[in-house]
């Protein structure tokens, strides 16, 4: 029984972390779909949904302004979830100084949640393309052109941009979560050169406003929610990495646990909302979607399993892995014993 | 020294944190919401910081 158990447990580990990634390879070579990408100008929606944004709703809407793409065919919404400080004023103010026709302040007196404000967004968004963005990240000038490029191909639905996280000294993260991040984006990459990505990146990504629904009061992931529903109607939903939006990368492990498990409680919230992604007749990436999104819901499981197993299987080479097993919690323990310097606590629940 | 001893634990540390998130995440599933863009009774149920 304990050998049964170890051994799955351990298949289930391996497949999800290294497996799965190799199959994406192969497959990703046998299997590859083109995007027919062309560039085009289709009228855009940008909406961002804003609580307490004070520091930076204005270089957020300036950076929106300085994007290469017609300012005719851009409407900038920014929906206010009953900010309690200046980001109202501030976004008000600056609508007044780019003009009111560029830049649309909607405003609510009750809080409702950033899916409620999503929702009173779309509500008045009249672009054939809707691009989300969050307040804090910035766009490269010519993300919007990037992402509708996709567009023009009739087969696609939603286009996910890259976020790429950056360190103190401005360049690309490469170790800790920004190491993380790459690893996610190869995987989303080919996963999108298959058919589609299992989600998109809430900081940047662009869905046509044809195939939009509202979102469900408390949504957690609208950034998988609705890449889910486009793919669920047939169309695909494919990962831009010239569409670039550019964020600090958070050095605390604490800050990016915080991060996390809301993500992962959103899947979790997913499932719920979207039980027909577990039918493999009814989900074209059931594959994919299993080994991303629910290999990484078992995993923690699994290596409960594997540890308890392996105490009851203490010979050869299952005693070389329960080693391997104590050295690598002692040291996790180590890890959480003795943070590092530049670990700042306050950030923690900033994320 | 205290560079490597960092980089040595780091990985175990991360790893294991992001996976017990993923049990938080179903306690805070099953709990109620959670998360900084809950509206404020859906932060009194779940108790969690809001920003």
């Amino acid at each position: 029984m304990a050998t049964a158990i170890f051994w799955t447990a351990l298949a289930c580990i391996v497949y999800v972390y290294a497996g799965y990634p190799l199959l994406l390879v192969l497959w990703h070579r046998l299997g590859r779909r083109t995007i027919q990408k062309r560039e085009c100008e289709p009228s855009v929606s940008l909406v961002i949904a804003m609580h307490n944004e004070a520091a930076n709703v204005r270089a957020r809407l300036r950076n929106c302004m300085d994007l290469d793409y017609p300012p005719d065919k851009l409407q900038v919404i920014v929906s206010l979830d009953a900010p309690t400080d200046e980001t109202e004023d501030l976004a008000r103010s600056c609508a007044e100084s780019f003009g009111p026709e560029r830049i649309q302040v909607l405003s609510s007196p009750m809080r409702g949640g950033k899916a409620a404000a999503i929702n009173r967004a779309l509500a008045v968004a009249q672009g054939d393309v809707v691009v989300f963005a969050d307040a804090r990240q910035r766009f490269d000038r010519r993300a919007v052109r990037a992402l509708t490029a996709n567009l023009a191909d009739p087969t696609v639905g939603a286009v996910s941009g890259e976020l790429v996280l950056r360190d103190s000294r401005g360049e690309e993260a490469s170790d800790g979560v920004g190491l993380y991040w790459r690893y996610e984006k190869s995987l989303r990459l080919m996963e999108a050169n298959i058919h589609s990505v299992p989600g998109a990146t809430g900081a940047i990504y662009a869905v046509r406003r044809e195939l939009l629904e509202p979102l469900p009061e408390g949504t957690v992931l609208d950034d998988v929610l609705t890449p889910m529903r486009v793919m669920l109607k047939g169309k695909r939903v494919v990962f831009e990495p010239q569409a670039r939006a550019f964020d600090k990368v958070n050095d605390s492990p604490n800050s990016e646990y915080i991060k996390k498990r809301r993500t992962l409680m959103g899947n979790y919230e997913l499932l719920t909302m979207l039980p027909q992604l577990l039918l493999p007749w009814r989900n074209p990436i059931f594959v994919q979607f299993v080994s991303h999104k629910l290999g990484r819901l078992l995993v923690p499981y699994c290596l409960a399993a594997l540890l308890i197993s392996n105490l009851f299987l203490r010979r050869g080479f299952y005693l070389v892995v329960l080693a391997g097993q104590a050295l690598f919690y002692g040291l996790a323990c180590a890890g959480w014993a003795f943070p590092p310097r530049n670990s700042h606590p306050e950030a923690e629940e900033t994320a | 020294m205290t560079h490597i001893l960092h980089k040595l634990t780091q990985f175990p540390y991360t790893f294991v944190l992001m996976n017990w998130a993923a049990l938080a995440g179903l306690y805070h599933f099953v709990r109620g919401h959670e998360g900084y863009w809950n509206a404020p009774q859906a932060r009194r149920l779940s108790g969690t910081q809001l920003t």
